[in-house]
């Protein structure tokens, strides 16, 4: 890099201008109180400006912390104003690179930038490389739709909170509905999968058209759940999941609340169980017994002839249907 | 025969070595679905033209078989299993007829009731208005006694069709839902008023009739709008004439899913309650479907007690609980069909 170390006076340089801006930046405060401790041990890199004073090139958050110690000079190391923009990305990179990981978000930002300079996916990917970040070009692809989603969503990816696969999922949703699920999943931090899950039933409900997906996150039936915070994020979670699950399929719930009501009515519990078929389609049903002994086994045996009498059995295995007509 | 049809046609003409480079071309667009229904593929059948229906495991068949003139649909119905069934979906016409006929000779001389239809893999009767085959297969038939040949489809395209000396081998069958689905769902299909005239065209020429209620599907107010379907259908065919009424509830393998919500932005169909089924394709509840199967059979039963009602691809439970029946105390689904086909068509089998 063709750069000479400088002391530079702060009040030239330019932080407004964000032309090679796209990091995070938190923990300014921090990095202020170990600057004012060791001093800065690695200096930022600027360029200068055609009409003078400076831009940041390199080293935001580590300007923005030697403002704040009202420190009037800096040592910084200069590039020109002539510098190619793709030639300063890549010194960026590279400065970023030796400290830490860029996260999504940093990295969607930066490939966003990146791909105005250079045109292409392939482009981009290649710039990168010699600058210690591999990004494969499909995957500068996925930034690149990312960058064009709302920065809910794309705040969402960078926080982790958010896989970077189920945003671009949301990519056909309306704008109010990707920010109000993104809304969501900031607030119960759901995994991928979870997320997938709730992304796929949400989607479901509102393609039948009743209503959109924001409508009926902000309504009572959800928010009442999504945003009660004396409850704990995991049980909010199973809450949202029994919800969506109960309105999917408001039949099957039915069926599996009278199954557990019957199968309640039979005394079965501790070492033996009763398992209806998946989604009632088949008729075959399993029951499970557990026991250590042949007399825990006849123990078994008495209550199996008790259960063969019982109506509620009766009434499982006949699959008598729930009245669904409030339904179709 | 195809620069018969290419005459015919009067669009543009690419010869192609291999059907793959077609199959390619179509495969690599943004919609396959749609692609494949802008290209008319005319090529050779390398396979058989008779073919068992593929069926489903853990659900009744009926022991169809299917003659394989051509595959995919002109028309675009937005539940349509072929959109997901072939890799990709090509609308392809097979010229070599030559050997159909060979194969169908020999279907004719087993002896045994055969039920053969053209409307699996492609509706019936689309392909009338490029190169009509449906008047030869009328032909075919009715100089034989063994097997009735099936036209299935949502056209009307009967004009064409032999007025007489059909011999009652070939049946016209119609698929029929109701007209918000047609509307909705079924694009570029005939409405359910003009299909039924056309049935009724057909049933004065002698033609035996068949109707499949398939798929149904689930949507408040279609029990009502099912029954308005069967009211209308009885209003102008004669149950006698009918040799069989299909009821089938809306399946699909679960990647179809994505390709309707893709292609059909505005269907709603595969946002119902759906579950995933024994066999692995996705179906409404079970109870639901037994529901809507009741009020129809209910319906239908009012104008036609007698005619012979069956369901594509379901279990016992449901025949027992909608229809009060298993196919087995008949002999099975398969005997049921032969025996309504030998005495609605007049087959007569040497066993």
């Amino acid at each position: 890099m063709q750069a000479e170390q400088e002391s530079i006076d702060t009040a030239l340089i330019d932080l407004s201008d964000q032309k090679y801006f796209y990091t995070d930046q938190q923990g300014i405060e921090e990095l202020a109180g170990s600057v004012g401790f060791v001093g800065l041990i690695s200096p930022p890199v600027l360029q200068a400006k055609h009409k003078g004073g400076f831009r940041v090139v390199a080293g935001f958050r580590r300007v923005s912390a030697c403002i704040s110690l009202n420190l009037e000079q800096i040592p910084a190391r200069v590039i020109t104003a002539e510098t190619d923009a793709l030639y300063c990305f890549q010194v960026s990179v590279a400065d970023n690179a030796a400290t830490r990981a860029l996260n999504m978000g940093e990295q969607c930002s930066l490939v966003e930038n990146l791909h105005n300079l250079c045109g292409t996916k392939e482009a981009v990917s290649q710039a990168l490389e010699p600058a210690g970040l591999r990004v494969p070009p499909a995957l500068v692809e996925k930034f690149i739709r990312l960058s064009k989603m709302p920065d809910e969503v794309r705040q969402g990816v960078s926080g982790n909170y958010l896989s970077l696969n189920t945003a671009l999922d949301m990519e056909s949703l309306s704008r109010a509905s990707a920010i109000a699920v993104a809304g969501v999943f900031r607030k119960l931090r759901p995994g991928l999968n979870q997320q997938r899950e709730i992304l796929e039933g949400l989607r479901d409900l509102a393609g039948r058209g009743e209503t959109s997906i924001d409508s009926m996150l902000e309504g009572p039936e959800f928010s009442d759940i999504t945003d009660s915070y004396d409850i704990d994020r995991g049980r909010r979670f199973s809450l949202l999941r029994s919800l969506l699950y109960r309105k999917r399929y408001p039949a099957l719930s039915r069926a599996e609340d009278a199954f557990y009501r019957r199968k309640k009515n039979l005394g079965i519990g501790g070492d033996m169980d009763l398992k209806p078929p998946a989604y009632f389609e088949d008729t075959v049903y399993t029951m499970i017994l557990r026991f250590s002994s042949a007399r825990h086994l006849c123990s078994h045996a008495e209550a199996l002839g008790r259960i063969c009498r019982h109506p509620d059995l009766e009434a499982i295995l006949k699959r008598e249907i729930e009245d669904t007509s409030d339904l179709y | 025969m195809t620069e018969q049809i290419t005459a015919r046609l009067k669009v543009p003409v690419q010869y192609v070595k291999d059907p793959a480079e077609v199959y390619k071309t179509v495969s690599n667009t943004r919609d396959p679905g749609s692609a494949g229904k802008s290209v008319l593929l005319l090529t050779r059948n390398k396979g058989p033209f008779i073919r068992r229906c593929p069926g489903t495991s853990h659900y009744t068949c009926c022991g169809y078989r299917i003659l394989h003139i051509g595959t995919y649909c002109s028309m675009d119905c937005a539940y349509c299993i072929l959109q997901a069934y072939y890799h990709p979906p090509v609308l392809q016409f097979f010229t070599n007829h030559e050997k159909m006929e060979t194969e169908l000779k020999a279907f004719f001389g087993q002896k045994k009731t055969g039920r053969i239809g053209t409307g699996e893999f492609t509706d019936s009767l689309i392909w009338e208005a490029i190169h009509p085959i449906a008047g030869r297969l009328v032909d075919m038939f009715s100089r034989q006694h063994t097997a009735v040949l099936e036209l299935k489809t949502k056209t009307v395209l009967v004009d064409n069709l032999p007025r007489s000396g059909h011999g009652g081998k070939t049946i016209l069958a119609w698929s029929l839902n109701t007209e918000r689905i047609i509307s909705n769902e079924e694009h570029g299909t005939a409405s359910l008023a003009v299909r039924i005239a056309a049935a009724e065209k057909c049933q004065a020429k002698g033609y035996p009739l068949a109707f499949h209620f398939d798929p149904m599907l689930l949507y408040p107010g279609c029990k009502q709008e099912y029954g308005r379907v069967a009211d209308m259908l009885f209003e102008r065919i004669d149950p006698e004439n009918i040799v069989w009424i299909s009821l089938g509830s809306f399946r699909f393998m679960p990647e179809l899913k994505d390709v309707i919500a893709r292609r059909f932005p505005d269907s709603k169909i595969v946002f119902s309650e759906f579950i995933k089924a024994m066999d692995g394709k996705m179906r409404y509840f079970k109870p639901l479907r037994i529901e809507l199967y009741r009020s129809l059979i209910e319906r239908i039963r009012e104008k036609a007690p007698d005619v012979l009602l069956y369901f594509c691809m379901e279990d016992d439970e449901v025949w027992e609980k909608a229809l009060g029946f298993t196919p087995d105390f008949f002999g099975g689904l398969a005997r049921m069909l032969d025996k309504s086909a030998e005495k609605i068509c007049g087959l007569y089998p040497e066993r």
